[in-house]
């Protein structure tokens, strides 16, 4: 067999399971490693966590409009691949799910984060955090030399690092399809769709949930991306996320429509 | 030449003038920087996770400038510098606090010392003798010798020692005992107190292979192996276990609701799961506060072998319990006594959050009296907006102080009345017999 010995660690965060899959290292070095991931992903946590009113997230959630105050640099990235991602999907992904996204204040130099003084929403990172979190992980697999290595944050985000790793995607629509499976290297495979949690994804533009599709994947050398992009996808037409997809590196998706038919663009 | 030997001595002249201008200008810059209010420089000495923790606390605070870092191991030295730099402060890197003491304290204000608790004294001493101020994690050493040096040269020295209790600092915790439990004595007399930070089971800290230090250097600095290095909460000669790593925090607020310091404590523990691990891996123990109001008692419980409850404290009066824990989402509100007066004056005055309704009324139609368990006490938050990161108003109290003169919320003295009694439990642990304490035994 070519498949070197793989060693299988999990971790609750963030409101979900995360898990890593270290392949190629002996099994304790391998759980040590897994462990400083999932301590940088519960370092994260404690910055994003809406639920938590002393963290970044939770504090401007308590500001009034026009009030600013100074987050870690890491709540800043994350905010500004946010703004980016809802920029590139014409608002379809918004951090703030519709409650205010043109109110929110960033100031970079200053390290702060607010409201402008007309108005204020609530900053939701659930559909970007995760994967964020993936991506500052991964950061740290250098120190540690490790290179096969899959990182998932509860099955809806997998980074798939070193080597081609088979992935499952398409659910119960790509068995009909013959597409139930695909090899990723360094590249994140992100989900969203309707059979976990019902529709739990809100169209910020509608403030109804979101029904073009029933699933959608998304996939990028980013995690934060992919997260960010399944989401949006559950409510972009198939020639949008095409463009899309084309303007963005490394991009690829699969969606699944109303009358269950799947369609991969880019791959 | 006579004009040219003037001309020479005029330039000579000018030139030492210029010297003396340019040094007095740097010294003077020196001072400026030193004595603007708007900026204090800092250094930290020990890069790890706790050191981690409030180097991102002083990031979010005005004026604080990262000047030098400190740590033995290249890893932690590594992450600080490339961490602050993202802030834009440019550190200078030292292994060996002196040599980072003898080259930068004329550009410091203050020092973080989030170093292994044994090494605190040592290294909170040479600072504070250094003519800087210091902020000291928890616990302020695993030797009261060693804790009662630094409250005796905080003194001799003239400078500000702040011990990391943090939760001294923190508005929701003030607001709870000073306002609610003290001004307003919401609660009536306070009988009781339990406090608990159980953790899920967790195996040993590891390290980077590429980061392994090597056996001279960690003898150099006495450490007996990268393992004891990396897990040093766990063995005696570095650290007090976990009584003290978690309770200490908790085992502090009693003095500070009660007012007096325990009278005596009984405990119970053992190294029952982690057998390799030196210090105690789950205790249980109760105090005894014999206060102007009556005798009160306090149970507290470390187990890291379940986390179940996780970290909260309960503060429990005849008119009701105060819930609460540093992440507001463990704990935040009072429970009401049903026979308590009425707390929506306390409500009208901003001081608690409207209650979320108690069960009280019959919900079924055409019975006297709803049987069912007895209803549950309503629960009345308090005010969640105080919420700030954990460790950060504690510090913004230490710059404050150097700042402007503002009291420190737990000066050395403080600190070491804690010491005081969470270093006894292990004691009480040891020997199975219940420590008396004498009100002279928390004094330096």
């Amino acid at each position: 067999m070519d498949t070197p010995v793989q060693h299988r660690f999990t971790h609750e965060s963030m409101a979900t399971t995360f898990e890593v899959v270290v392949a190629g290292r002996e099994r304790e070095y391998a759980r040590q490693a897994a462990a400083a991931l999932f301590r940088e992903i519960d370092r994260l946590d404690a910055l994003l966590n809406k639920y938590d009113a002393g963290s970044d997230i939770g504090q401007v959630n308590l500001l009034k409009p026009g009030e600013t105050v100074r987050v870690a640099v890491e709540t800043l990235e994350c905010l500004e691949q946010a703004v980016w991602a809802h920029g590139a999907t014409d608002g379809l992904f918004d951090p703030t799910v519709g409650t205010g996204f043109q109110w929110l204040a960033i100031d970079r130099p200053d390290f702060s984060v607010g409201w402008k003084a007309g108005g204020k929403g609530q900053l939701d990172l659930g559909g970007i955090g995760k994967g964020f979190a993936i991506d500052k992980a991964t950061e740290l697999l250098a120190d540690w030399e490790i290179g096969e290595v899959l990182i998932s944050g509860g099955t809806s985000t997998v980074m798939a690092l070193g080597r081609e790793w088979p992935l499952g995607i398409g659910g119960p629509w790509g068995e009909s399809a013959g597409f139930s499976s695909i090899r990723l290297r360094d590249k994140a495979l992100s989900g969203s769709g309707t059979e976990v949690k019902g529709a739990h994804i809100i169209n910020p533009k509608t403030g109804r949930p979101a029904c073009r599709h029933l699933a959608a994947w998304a996939i990028n050398p980013s995690a934060t991306v992919s997260d960010a992009f399944s989401t949006a996808f559950m409510m972009m037409e198939p020639e949008w996320i095409r463009r899309l997809c084309e303007t963005v590196p490394g991009s690829a998706a699969v969606v699944v429509d109303q009358e269950g038919h799947l369609q991969r663009i880019g791959i | 030449m006579e004009m040219n030997r003037n001309r020479f001595m005029q330039a000579a002249a000018a030139g030492t003038l210029l010297a003396a201008l340019r040094a007095r200008a740097e010294e003077n810059a020196v001072l400026a920087a030193r004595k603007d209010p708007d900026q204090l420089n800092i250094a930290l000495i020990g890069a790890g996770a706790q050191g981690r923790i409030l180097t991102e606390s002083c990031l979010r605070i005005p004026g604080i400038r990262f000047v030098a870092v400190c740590d033995i191991w290249s890893y932690s030295q590594r992450y600080a510098e490339r961490y602050l730099k993202k802030y834009g402060h440019d550190v200078a890197v030292y292994e060996n606090y002196q040599e980072m003491l003898a080259n930068e304290k004329g550009k410091l204000d203050a020092v973080l010392v989030a170093s292994p608790d044994w090494m605190h004294a040592e290294h909170a001493n040479a600072c504070l003798e250094a003519g800087l101020h210091v902020y000291c994690e928890k616990e302020m050493s695993n030797s009261l010798e060693k804790a009662a040096s630094m409250v005796r040269t905080a003194r001799a020295t003239g400078r500000l020692l702040q011990i990391g209790h943090q939760r001294r600092s923190n508005p929701r915790y003030i607001h709870a005992i000073e306002k609610l439990i003290h001004e307003e004595a919401l609660l009536g007399r306070v009988t009781h107190a339990t406090a608990q930070w159980n953790r899920a089971k967790t195996e040993d800290l590891g390290w980077p292979d590429q980061y392994e230090i090597d056996a001279a250097t960690l003898d150099k600095y006495g450490y007996d192996s990268m393992t004891q290095f990396r897990n040093w909460r766990w063995y005696k000669k570095y650290g007090g276990g976990p009584i003290v790593d978690l309770g200490s925090h908790q085992i502090d607020l009693f003095e500070w609701v009660w007012g007096v310091n325990p009278s005596s404590v009984i405990a119970s523990g053992g190294i029952d799961y982690y057998p390799h691990h030196e210090w105690y891996d789950n205790v249980l123990c109760i105090y005894e506060y014999e206060t102007p109001a009556g005798m009160a008692r306090a149970f507290y419980e470390t187990l890291t072998t379940t986390g179940h409850r996780g970290f909260s404290e309960a503060f429990r009066g005849e008119n009701g319990t105060i819930e609460i824990a540093e992440v507001p989402q463990r704990g935040n509100a009072v429970l009401r006594e049903a026979h308590a007066p009425d707390w929506m004056p306390y409500v009208e005055r901003g001081l608690l959050k409207a209650v979320s309704a108690p069960i009280q009324q019959s919900s079924t139609r055409n019975v006297a009296v709803d049987v069912r368990v007895t209803a549950e006490a309503g629960k009345w938050p308090l005010p969640i907006e105080l919420a700030k990161p954990a460790h950060q108003p504690h510090l913004e109290n230490f710059f404050n102080a150097i700042r402007y003169g503002t009291p420190l919320n737990c000066p050395g003295e403080s600190g070491y009345e804690t010491a005081v009694s969470v270093l006894a439990v292990n004691r009480a642990v040891a020997t199975n017999q219940k420590i008396e304490f004498n009100p002279s035994d928390f004094h330096v």
